[in-house]
């Protein structure tokens, strides 16, 4: 079942057609409407009705409305110190005063926020740690490593208290249930595993991905597990059922990462050239990212102010305004001194608590912290024109 | 306007008529195997279009549709608190009757007669290597067979993805030896101290370029000295060859004066040319007056031990050790001639170590036949059964080794 049923495909091509005939139409029209009635415009945008869907109602609609306005990006400090890749990177989210990293080299290391000083080195992992996850209910940290294990740290004490056997593969991402006290963990063995975190007992173990699983993340309510895989999809867990609610099936390659909005019930996930907001609970699509030329896309964070920043394998940075999809800046990243032009990507990344600051973690060994420039206004610093193509209409 | 355009699904009229379908069909194909139908291919084709009819039935255009478009501030908010809290009591109650549940004993116990035999799966370290050996895939656990396939919402048709080439295959195979190409891990040596201060780059200590650099220019300098007194040495030599010939010509002029001095009694006939055909007869008959020499060599050898060989044999003896005329250079004869002649005074090593394998598919690969030997021979095993072929059972044959014979004493 790779492809759509024939007759359904040839309906889709028919309109793309359309939309291609009409392209030079619509712009013209789009011009008179921008210069008489604006406001006009504007109004029936809000009052559109649900039913049409005719491809240049849509665009026309999406020609309305303008992106909201984001101050750009700057690279702000670079910390060296650890010995391999930066594979995951995460934040305190109770004082916001530390953050905390994990690499190849083994070791986590934690971050003074302000001052950009080590705090602590964390070894017991015996491979290179994939992913953390700090929690906001516990005193706890959670890793999860190539080694197969899962380590819940006590951050009062400054040790690994415990241990989660039971994965078959290396363990590639870890999250923390809000409210139980529960922490899903899934790797390369493709399966989704809860665990109970004072027994140590694997409660629930989800089958049905077809290849590993790169990212996972809880929800508090259903669906309450939320997980991305090399297979190409993203499936909604129903934890009771032990099953999948639904299975995105609209990215072509392997999703390599998922990111939570902090402020609405909707994700973005992100393969090859491609981005997408979904809005939960159902996982129907909201936006379609301008984001043909990004590359392999390794990581993906979004912050309050409604920021999507997506870290390529080529270390390019992309920015995107996350309502219209609209991608208003890009840079690439600056090698540390002594690396080789081939360790240039960003593997991880993730915004702190205010949402002002972002932090990276990439391939030539070094952490990069970017500030939102303060001073730049919406006229001296535009950012890229918004210039929605037919991209947002792809399948 | 668009989904209303679309043909209606054929089949499907809710759930329950899904499951009907199913049924149906399964059952159409049931019998149809056991009438043993001749129209095989039919059914199939018909059962794949009815599937077609069933996915299409659950695909909507407006999936496709991005819901921000028509609005960007569609509001989706947070869940409230009630929902979680319904969901949390709910889970809640689910996982604790699963961790509640009376768990079957661990061990079995059977009992055979009198004997209790007891089963029990030993605890085992989960991060012990597995002792077998896995190949490629990690074992995915088995989906639900009867749940229905997943619609595949991406167009793969369109789009540039296409399958690969052979040759561009081939363009971005990378050797082994230049596997840090891209580093996979991101191992470095240390060159980073980690006390956190950040952005502090150890520099590397400069004696050890100066000395590498200081050692270069001495060598550099002990050359350059070298050959100019090889130079020098040529020089002088080539004036002390000078001055003889000319002291030479000298005495030669002299003695010439002398002759004139006494008048020209004799007259010096055709020396020139009768030289000059000598020379050319000798050149063209060497190889015989050397042949002549070795036959007189011959005869005297014989005459001496008092051996009576007869002429015939003497001539061909000679005839044999004769060197033929033609003139090489016995290098052209020899492996790697080319390769051992120095070309410039840099270069260190004859030939370039890699020069006759294909690096990438022997050199890291062991030789089991070349071990065997090399260990054989390590171990000194020198009796006959050693020698002996593993493969083809055939003797190793060379020159008899001889070795050296262990005096009494010695042994003693």
């Amino acid at each position: 079942m790779a492809t759509l049923p024939t007759h359904l495909q040839q309906e889709l091509n028919d309109h793309k057609a359309t939309l291609k005939n009409f392209n030079t139409a619509t712009e013209d029209i789009l011009q008179k409407n921008m210069a008489t009635s604006k406001s006009l415009a504007v109004r029936e945008t809000s009052a559109a009705s649900f039913d049409n869907h005719s491809a240049l109602e849509r665009r026309r609609q999406l020609f309305m409305q303008k992106p909201k306005w984001h101050a750009s990006w700057k690279l702000h400090t670079v910390i060296n110190g650890h010995l391999g890749w930066v594979r995951c990177v995460a934040t305190d989210c109770v004082s916001n005063k530390w953050f905390v990293t994990g690499s190849n080299d083994t070791t986590i290391k934690v971050w003074d926020m302000s001052t950009n000083k080590l705090k602590l080195t964390l070894a017991g992992h015996a491979m290179g740690v994939r992913g953390l996850a700090v929690s906001k209910r516990h005193p706890y940290m959670f890793s999860a490593s190539e080694d197969k294990l899962v380590k819940c740290w006590d951050l009062e004490k400054n040790a690994a208290i415990r241990d989660y056997y039971g994965h078959h593969s290396g363990v590639h991402t870890v999250a923390i249930h809000p409210t139980l006290d529960l922490i899903a963990s899934a790797g390369r063995d493709s399966v989704v595993k809860l665990w109970d975190i004072r027994t140590k007992e694997a409660v629930v173990t989800l089958v049905g991905h077809k290849g590993p699983i790169n990212k996972v993340y809880c929800l508090p309510v259903d669906p309450q597990i939320v997980s991305c895989s090399t297979d190409a999809t993203v499936i909604l867990w129903d934890i009771i059922a032990g099953k999948g609610m639904k299975t995105l099936t609209h990215h072509k390659r392997n999703v390599r990462d998922l990111a939570l909005h902090p402020n609405e019930f909707s994700f973005a996930s992100a393969c090859t050239d491609d981005i997408r907001s979904w809005r939960l609970p159902e996982g129907s699509l909201l936006t379609n990212f301008a984001s043909q030329e990004t590359g392999i896309i390794n990581t993906l964070s979004i912050n309050e102010d409604g920021v999507l920043f997506a870290g390529s394998d080529n270390g390019a940075m992309s920015f995107y305004d996350y309502k219209s999809g609209h991608l208003y800046q890009s840079t690439m990243t600056r090698a540390t001194k002594g690396s080789l032009e081939s360790e240039k990507g960003i593997l991880t990344s993730t915004f702190d608590k205010s949402g002002f600051t972002l932090i990276t973690g990439e391939t030539d060994k070094s952490i990069k912290i970017w500030k939102q420039s303060v001073e730049s206004n919406p006229t001296d610093d535009p950012g890229l024109p918004w210039n929605p193509m037919s991209s947002s209409q792809r399948f | 306007m668009f989904s209303s355009q679309l043909p209606p699904p054929k089949y499907s009229k809710g759930d329950d008529s899904l499951k009907n379908e199913k049924e149906l069909i399964k059952a159409k194909i049931l019998l149809q195997k056991k009438n043993g139908s001749d129209d095989n291919r039919e059914t199939i084709s018909d059962e794949l279009d009815s599937i077609h009819r069933q996915i299409a039935s659950n695909v909507k255009f407006e999936d496709f549709i991005p819901l921000r478009q028509r609005n960007f501030n569609i509001e989706i908010p947070l869940p409230s608190l009630e929902s979680i809290q319904e969901t949390q009591s709910r889970t809640l109650h689910f996982l604790s009757k699963l961790q509640n549940r009376t768990e079957t004993p661990r061990d079995t116990v059977t009992k055979i007669g009198n004997r209790e035999i007891r089963m029990s799966t030993p605890v085992q370290d989960p991060l012990q290597l597995s002792r077998f050996k896995r190949t490629g895939k990690i074992y995915t656990p088995n989906l639900d067979q009867n749940e229905t396939p997943t619609t595949i919402l991406h167009d793969s048709s369109s789009g540039k993805s296409s399958k690969i080439s052979a040759e561009e295959r081939e363009k971005w195979k990378i050797p082994t030896l230049v596997s840090q190409w891209k580093n996979p891990n991101g191992y470095t040596v240390a060159r980073v101290i980690g006390n956190g201060e950040g952005s502090e780059i150890k520099e590397i200590n400069s004696g050890f370029s100066d000395l590498s650099e200081a050692l270069e220019k001495a060598d550099h300098d002990a050359k350059i000295r070298l050959q100019e007194k090889h130079e020098l040495k040529r020089l002088a030599y080539e004036r002390e060859v000078e001055a003889k010939e000319t002291k030479l010509k000298q005495l030669a002029e002299n003695r010439r004066k002398r002759i004139e001095e006494r008048g020209v009694s004799r007259k010096e006939p055709l020396r020139v040319e009768k030289a000059e055909s000598k020379a050319s007869t000798n050149t063209s008959t060497k190889g015989n007056s050397g042949n002549k020499i070795l036959i007189n060599k011959l005869r005297d050898i014989a005459k001496r031990e008092g051996r009576d060989i007869s002429e015939k044999v003497i001539l061909g003896a000679a005839e044999a050790t004769r060197t033929p005329a033609v003139n090489y250079d016995s290098r052209l004869y020899m492996k790697g001639a080319a390769s051992s002649a120095r070309r410039h005074e840099e270069q260190l090593y004859d030939n370039p170590l890699f020069v006759q394998q294909s690096i990438d598919s022997s050199i890291y690969r062991t030789d089991y036949n070349k071990l065997d030997d090399q260990i054989e021979s390590e171990n000194g095993s020198t009796d006959v059964m050693s020698k002996v072929r593993k493969e083809t059972g055939t003797v190793n044959r060379g020159p008899i080794e001889f070795t050296k014979a262990v005096k009494k004493e010695d042994k003693d």
